[in-house]
């Protein structure tokens, strides 16, 4: 999707949700709990803008569910990190991780 | 199966229907994995069912069942509250998807969009690729109709349901127009659907081969148009943009069954701020009010009854409290004491956006706006702490009554973000 390209010198407001959404339509917001992405950048309490796609990467940060284990709720990990547990779990992704929002203090 | 159709000599456009699947369920159930598969009502804060997920509808669980008779019956089934700002967003995403595939696209309800398909996007091909597309962005499943008209369409998509996708191709309507109960097409109410059972007309299929005159000379010109749109001629057109809702009601059933004037009137408060809560969250402005209450069935008294009362506003308003003073001093005078009765129900009509709302002469309408102010307050406050804290007096009765009940309690936890906020440059 095109990013709305901004101009100093006409428009005083730019939307941050245009800044960081790629695709508002299958954008949504998700929050962070607990520490399993610390090696990634992501910790607890954090904001995170999602995509939802099938169009994932291997480095992209992952929002998916076990079908099997549903009562798991959501999980996130990065999307090669899943090529192991998928040859054994049916693992559904359903979104990539596409910005983040973090509140200090 | 042949992947291209062409119509173009037949003609030139043809009619999508899209409608969401268990909308409400959908999009509280797209929030909980754990809810997948589950038997969900929606439904919990109206005291009736609004929407059932397909599980639940499996279990027998139908639209406007009370929640306190789920309850009893279904053990298992997870009873949640409507968020109809949420169900607002997935909806304006399913207008834009839409729009970014079709020329026209006419958002007619909340969960249901039209749109008009050019010859050579009618086909199975191009309509799935736009379906998969909606489903993999939103999260959740649409069925899709396509058809000469829009009559027609909204039977492709009824046809199958859920996650369909049905191509009525001109010429093979009858097909899909023989099992249809003729009550159950678009347009075709209770009352119109019994007469014409009286003439003999059960399914679609008869109607569409009544003779248009008789048809019209029987029926207002509505019901004529839908015999028309069953012919394949297409008499709407798409309408573009957001057209405004009419009407908004809320409806609610209770138990035991009381025909104190006092409680009713409190059942009717907590209907009235139900719907006013629904009017603000989208800058709605009502003008009409009519209300029902609805007589339980005994032995004594075998046929269900409704006493209604209905009355212009002096200003649109979307405020509670203006509406039951309207209503104040005619509202003891339905209640006839000789039944019992077990549900109120609320209807406003006269819908305006804020923007449209029309201004008098001596500038009353905006005197009104902000001597109202007040509820967009009250709005906040519920935005806050949860709509618990500040009711309507009137209400109190009926919402603690009802709070007793409530077994399942949504987590108070957001479900929309905002963030508009000043730029201060750059950092480095």
């Amino acid at each position: 999707m095109e990013q709305a390209p901004f101009h100093p010198a006409t428009d005083t407001r730019q939307s941050l949700d245009e800044w960081i959404l790629n695709d508002p339509e299958a954008s949504f917001i998700m929050q962070m709990e607990g520490d399993a992405m610390h090696d990634h950048g992501i910790y607890h309490g954090d904001m995170l803008i999602i995509e939802r796609t099938n169009e994932a990467c291997a480095n992209d940060i992952v929002i998916s569910t076990n079908p099997r284990d549903l009562d798991n709720g959501w999980s996130i990990s990065t999307y090669k990190s899943l090529h192991e547990i998928r040859e054994q779990e049916p693992i559904t992704v359903h979104a990539v991780v596409r910005g983040l929002v973090r509140r200090y203090g | 199966m042949q992947w291209f159709v062409d119509w173009s000599d037949a003609m030139d456009k043809m009619i999508v229907h899209v409608d969401g699947d268990s909308f409400f369920a959908a999009c509280e159930m797209s929030r909980h994995p754990h809810l997948w598969g589950k038997p969900v009502v929606v439904g919990q804060e109206r005291g009736i069912a609004c929407a059932m997920s397909p599980a639940a509808k499996k279990l027998g669980i139908t639209r406007a069942m009370p929640i306190f008779q789920i309850r009893e019956q279904f053990k298992d089934v997870v009873i949640l509250s409507s968020h109809f700002d949420l169900y607002e967003m997935y909806s304006m995403k399913l207008f834009k998807v839409l729009s970014e595939y079709f020329d026209h696209v006419e958002h007619y309800s909340i969960d249901e969009c039209f749109a008009e398909a050019r010859p050579e996007q009618s086909t199975l091909q191009y309509i799935s690729m736009v379906k998969d597309n909606v489903q993999r962005r939103l999260g959740i499943t649409f069925s899709f109709g396509i058809a000469s008209t829009k009559v027609l369409a909204k039977v492709a998509s009824k046809h199958h349901k859920p996650d369909g996708l049905t191509i009525i191709t001109p010429g093979t309507e009858d097909a899909y127009l023989k099992e249809l109960s003729v009550g159950s097409l678009w347009g075709i109410g209770y009352r119109t659907a019994e007469k014409l059972r009286s003439m003999g007309i059960q399914t679609a299929l008869e109607f569409k081969y009544r003779d248009a005159r008789e048809v019209s000379a029987t029926f207002a010109e509505p019901v004529a148009r839908i015999h028309t749109e069953l012919q394949g001629v297409s008499c709407g057109h798409i309408n573009e943009g957001h057209e405004d809702q009419k009407s908004i009601q809320s409806t609610r059933s209770f138990s035991p069954a009381t025909s104190n004037a006092t409680y009713l009137h409190s059942e009717l408060s907590r209907n009235i701020e139900e719907v006013c809560e629904r009017l603000r969250s989208q800058e709605l402005y009502a003008k009409f009010v009519s209300l029902f209450i609805k007589t339980k069935v005994t032995p004594d008294n075998p046929v269900k009854k409704y006493f209604s009362l209905s009355k212009e506003l002096e200003f649109f308003t979307n405020n509670p409290i203006e509406i039951l003073r309207a209503i104040q001093t005619e509202f003891p005078e339905i209640i006839d004491r000789r039944y019992t009765y077990k549900a109120t129900g609320v209807t406003l009509h006269g819908l305006r956006h804020k923007e449209f709302v029309p201004d008098d002469l001596l500038g009353a309408q905006n005197q009104s706006f902000e001597i109202n102010a007040y509820v967009n307050t009250i709005d906040a406050i519920h935005k806050r702490f949860g709509d618990q804290y500040i009711k309507v007096a009137s209400s109190l009765q009926a919402f603690e009554r009802r709070h007793r009940e409530a077994q399942v309690r949504d987590s108070k936890e957001p479900y929309i973000w905002n963030l508009p906020l000043p730029y201060l440059g750059r950092v480095s």
